[in-house]
């Protein structure tokens, strides 16, 4: 029941992931960072759910958050 | 909005987990060269072998030579390209291609890389430093930065999957036995380099007054696993975009110079293949860029005076220490970097909350493709006697893989060439260059310490 409610809290948390500044597309990603594909992968494991916010141009995690959040549509 | 709403409005769409299988290129990596060991081990078990299908070009001296040999063996090149458009077409469709744009693309990879696998055959390809890592990753840079590359082609030119697909192969010909006895070895030696190479760039860079975030992402850029490693630091850490374009560029940069500069230096001081092979996985840069470097280096074996050594030990001795040594532990580097910023150093006005989930999450996935690979084919091995092992499991499964990890990494080296452009690379600034240099200066030098003289009695025994 606890571990039910410390997911339900988790996944409606309002984190980068959910944003409508936030873009996780590796094709995106990939475009928005010369020479990523050239010895590295927008796809790759080791980006995890990493993204670009374009509201701070920042690469950051997927569950990071900030008061400028903004529900993606 | 009252926090209540604001919670629920921002609910977190999540995919469910096992897209994860689906949606990145190790995982495809893991799909494709295991699906390849287990048919080929299947095979075995029943009397046949994937050699036919593995075609690979064979030593010639003359050109019509080579002309004839294509010809006779023409069926088998277009089978293997059936099986490799079909295998990679389905991995690229699922991460979001158009097969469309892959299939051209890939004929062409394809095509040339038949061609520079046929130049490598030549007898005097060595004599003329010839040798296929090279020669493509040349030919890709010129058509690249010169004629240029369409833009549609990207779906065709995905090093990483085909990087990772051929490590996975690799496992295949590196028995578990040798991994967990040489494992150990290059942990250490890659652990001390890592952390001073870490060390070097990141404190030149605090020293030199960059971002903190930048210096943690030049570092482990250049002490890690290159672009992955700078990636997976930039969004642990929360770097800008233009930090992390900054780190790609110059693990670039350095990756290819080291391409070209390692095994001529090898050369010159005549490594033994194990050896330099060490040198390498602990010196380069990024794992493309190094099994270039490495695969050139084992191609001198038996061809150049005073070089010792298999010709795989090179490649296998990179990939001990860079994929074993450095690359495993990048989730550690990243999750220990996210305490240290979101702890100690200025905030962004971003907040995030370290996770030790993120160091499985990062894992380069790949690599238990090439430990289950290699434990494979161990377990096979272990029920023939050596005479039958040499007369059966060698000829039938091993080479043939053998021959599949060289196709791949061939289109490999050739579509690094071809998707690195060096107008698209952002102006760096001259403070992360001075940064970054010096760690890579640091890095070759103990990397040749290390493996030349600290551990060269190891290395120069694995290679043989």
């Amino acid at each position: 029941m606890r571990l039910h409610a410390a997911r339900s809290e988790r996944e409606l948390a309002p984190s980068c992931g959910s944003c409508r500044y936030f873009c996780e597309s590796p094709h995106e990603i990939e475009s928005q960072m010369p020479g990523m594909r050239s010895l590295g992968s927008g796809y790759a494991a080791v980006r995890a759910a990493d993204g670009i916010c374009r509201r701070h141009d920042r690469y950051l995690g997927a569950a990071s958050h900030c008061a400028s959040y903004e529900r993606r549509l | 909005m009252t926090e209540a709403v604001q919670v629920q409005v921002g609910a977190a769409k999540r995919e469910p987990l096992w897209t994860e299988f689906i949606r990145k290129d190790d995982w495809w990596a893991i799909w494709i060269g295991l699906g390849l060991v287990v048919v080929a081990a299947g095979l075995v078990a029943s009397g046949s072998s994937l050699k036919w299908l593995a075609v690979a070009p064979q030593k010639w001296s003359h050109w019509p030579d080579a002309v004839a040999q294509i010809r006779a063996h023409g069926a088998q090149y277009l089978a293997l390209f059936a099986l490799w458009a079909t295998l990679f077409g389905i991995g690229v469709s699922a991460l979001g291609f158009r097969l469309s744009r892959f299939l051209p693309a890939f004929a062409l990879v394809y095509v040339v890389s038949l061609g520079l696998y046929v130049l490598g055959q030549w007898d005097q390809a060595s004599h003329y430093n010839l040798e296929p890592p090279l020669v493509a990753l040349v030919l890709g840079l010129l058509i690249a930065n010169t004629v240029g590359v369409p833009k549609w082609a990207d779906a065709g030119l995905r090093v990483e999957l085909y990087i990772k697909t051929g490590i996975v192969l690799l496992g295949a010909s590196l028995p578990l036995t040798l991994i967990a006895w040489a494992g150990p070895v290059a942990i250490v030696q890659a652990a001390i380099v890592s952390l001073v190479t870490f060390g070097v760039i990141y404190f030149t860079a605090i020293r030199l007054g960059l971002d903190r975030r930048l210096a943690a992402t030049l570092g482990t850029g250049g002490a890690v696993c290159g672009v992955s490693g700078a990636i997976a630091t930039a969004g642990a850490v929360g770097a800008r975009k233009e930090q992390a374009s900054i780190a790609i560029s110059l693990v670039i940069f350095w990756a290819i110079v080291a391409i070209f500069v390692l095994p001529l230096l090898a050369r010159a001081l005549q490594l033994p293949t194990g050896v330099a092979g060490a040198w390498i996985g602990t010196s380069e840069f990024a794992d493309a860029a190094g099994l270039a470097a490495a695969q050139a280096y084992g191609g001198y074996a038996g061809h150049v005076a005073g070089i010792t050594g298999s010709p795989d030990a090179a490649v296998n001795a990179f990939t001990l220490m860079k994929v074993i040594g450095r690359d495993v532990w990048i989730g550690v580097w990243a999750f220990v970097l996210s305490i240290v910023a979101t702890t100690r150093w200025q905030p962004t006005g971003i907040q995030s909350k370290p996770n030790v989930a993120e160091i499985w999450r990062r894992f380069p996935k790949f690599v238990l493709g090439f430990l289950i690979a290699s434990a494979i084919v161990t377990v096979i091995s272990s029920g023939y006697s050596y005479a039958d092992y040499k007369k059966i499991v060698q000829p039938s499964l091993v080479a043939p893989l053998q021959a599949l990890r060289v196709w791949a990494f061939t289109f490999t080296f050739l579509a690094i060439g071809l998707t690195t452009r060096v107008r698209e690379f952002i102006t760096v600034g001259a403070k992360p260059f001075y940064a970054f240099t010096a760690g890579v200066v640091v890095n070759l030098i103990l990397g040749f310490v290390l493996s030349t003289q600290v551990f060269v009695g190891f290395w120069t025994r694995f290679g043989q």
